[in-house]
């Protein structure tokens, strides 16, 4: 009937405006992103359970340039060692002695941390990106947000259902800086990294997004 | 990387060890548990919480995903893993149904302590504390254990107990299994 038409009409503005909202705000997260072309923090990471029990700690050192390359490396509690080279993931596991290697395509799914250092806009239409001030989630635009709130947190959510991750957080602070992100997995666990010695511009290592692997790591290639 | 906790430095008295130890029936441990079968291989940290038999063991990556979690009361075992859940009567057969392991969870809860079970043949250190363990197991696989970094952990009366914080669980190769492996590495025993 008309009245159902009517009724339907209103809902495809009122997702017009949403999806008008989610693309300004996950624009201006890109732009953001886009003037951090290379960053590089120490991190003190706390994972808790629900109940908030502590379920594991850890102290490392993560490294981004865009595109697309990322190096994740712990040494408290103990070494280890995730690098993405623009093509690869390379997951060096010390404990056990193994290297396993995934395409880079399939591992945003399950790790959209990878979306940090992504230009491409097909990968980040697979997520919606809402605003959030100081951790309260607002839906006004963009625009009217004031710029002097201290921290300026995004929540990233998969549209796809199904991955490990439920909603990465990441939160900048008044110098316009990663200071820290958050993972909610589906077991309702978060684990949080909090960064400091932040540098934006330094130069590169060569061997940054290089793995070495000791000949005595079994490679199971999942490629 | 933590470092190890120091050792005994004088001989330890074996049968007082083994009585404190097989009092401590709640306790906490939180690690790194790694897996190995064939070329099968994955390392996860891990929370492990027992109570007197019910307990709470749960895998994490290195990202803070929860991958694994399994809850035991003498009523029933549930598995949650890749968004599903599983549950069983036993912890045992839910946990071959689910990883074609087989993991012999009731000894375990005393190996990890360095409590060998009744029948199992074991070693010593130099210091008197339980170094390699033999289970004895009639018409099923034996497992070869071995344990090392032993630390003094608090106990809640003011006393304190030599506890692995290293482990190793071996079960050799047969015609219809490969060698399988599991390797702990304790950072923080809490009782």
């Amino acid at each position: 009937s008309a009245e159902l038409a009517t009724s339907s009409s209103v809902d495809t503005t009122a997702i017009a405006q949403k999806e008008s909202i989610n693309d300004s705000v996950s624009s201006s997260l890109q732009s953001r992103l886009s003037n951090m072309k290379q960053f590089r923090a120490n991190f003190t990471q706390t994972v808790v359970d629900a109940q908030q029990n502590v379920v594991h700690e850890a102290q490392g050192t993560l490294t981004m340039t865009r595109p697309n390359k990322l190096r994740w490396e712990t040494t408290f509690p103990d070494e280890t060692l995730l690098v993405a080279d623009g093509d690869a993931v390379w997951n060096v596991d010390t404990f056990v002695e193994q290297v396993t290697v995934l395409s880079q395509d399939n591992a945003i799914k399950d790790n959209p941390i990878v979306l940090l250092t992504s230009t491409d806009e097909a990968t980040w239409s697979k997520f919606s990106i809402s605003q959030m001030n100081n951790g309260v989630p607002t839906n006004t635009s963009a625009s009217e947000i004031n710029n002097d709130t201290v921290m300026q947190s995004y929540q990233i959510t998969p549209k796809e259902e199904g991955g490990q991750i439920v909603t990465l957080t990441l939160s900048f602070n008044q110098d316009n800086e990663l200071a820290s992100l958050n993972m909610l997995d589906a077991q309702q666990q978060v684990s949080t990294l909090v960064f400091n010695n932040i540098e934006t511009r330094f130069p590169i290592p060569a061997d940054t997004f290089s793995v070495d692997i000791p000949d005595s790591f079994i490679v199971d290639d999942q490629r | 990387c933590t470092t190890a906790p120091k050792g005994p430095q004088t001989a330890v008295n074996l049968t007082a060890q083994l009585e404190k130890v097989a009092e401590v029936s709640t306790w906490q441990m939180r690690g790194k548990i790694a897996f190995r079968q064939g070329k099968d291989a994955a390392s996860l940290n891990l929370v492990w919480k027992n109570d007197s038999g019910d307990f709470d063991f749960r895998l994490t990556n290195f990202l803070g995903v929860s991958l694994v979690k399994l809850t035991v009361t003498d009523e029933k075992s549930v598995l949650e893993a890749d968004g599903e859940t599983f549950s069983n009567a036993l912890p045992e057969p839910l946990i071959y149904q689910v990883t074609g392991m087989v993991i012999p969870v009731a000894p375990l809860l005393s190996w990890v302590k360095g409590l060998p079970l009744e029948g199992d043949k074991f070693t010593l250190t130099e210091k008197g504390l339980v170094d390699t363990l033999e289970s004895y197991c009639k018409g099923c696989r034996n497992w070869q254990v071995s344990y090392g970094n032993y630390g003094s952990v608090l106990m809640g009366n003011e006393e304190s107990v030599w506890l692995p914080h290293s482990i190793t669980l071996t079960q050799n190769e047969t015609p219809d299994m490969p060698k399988t492996q599991l390797k702990i590495k304790i950072y923080q025993w809490t009782l």
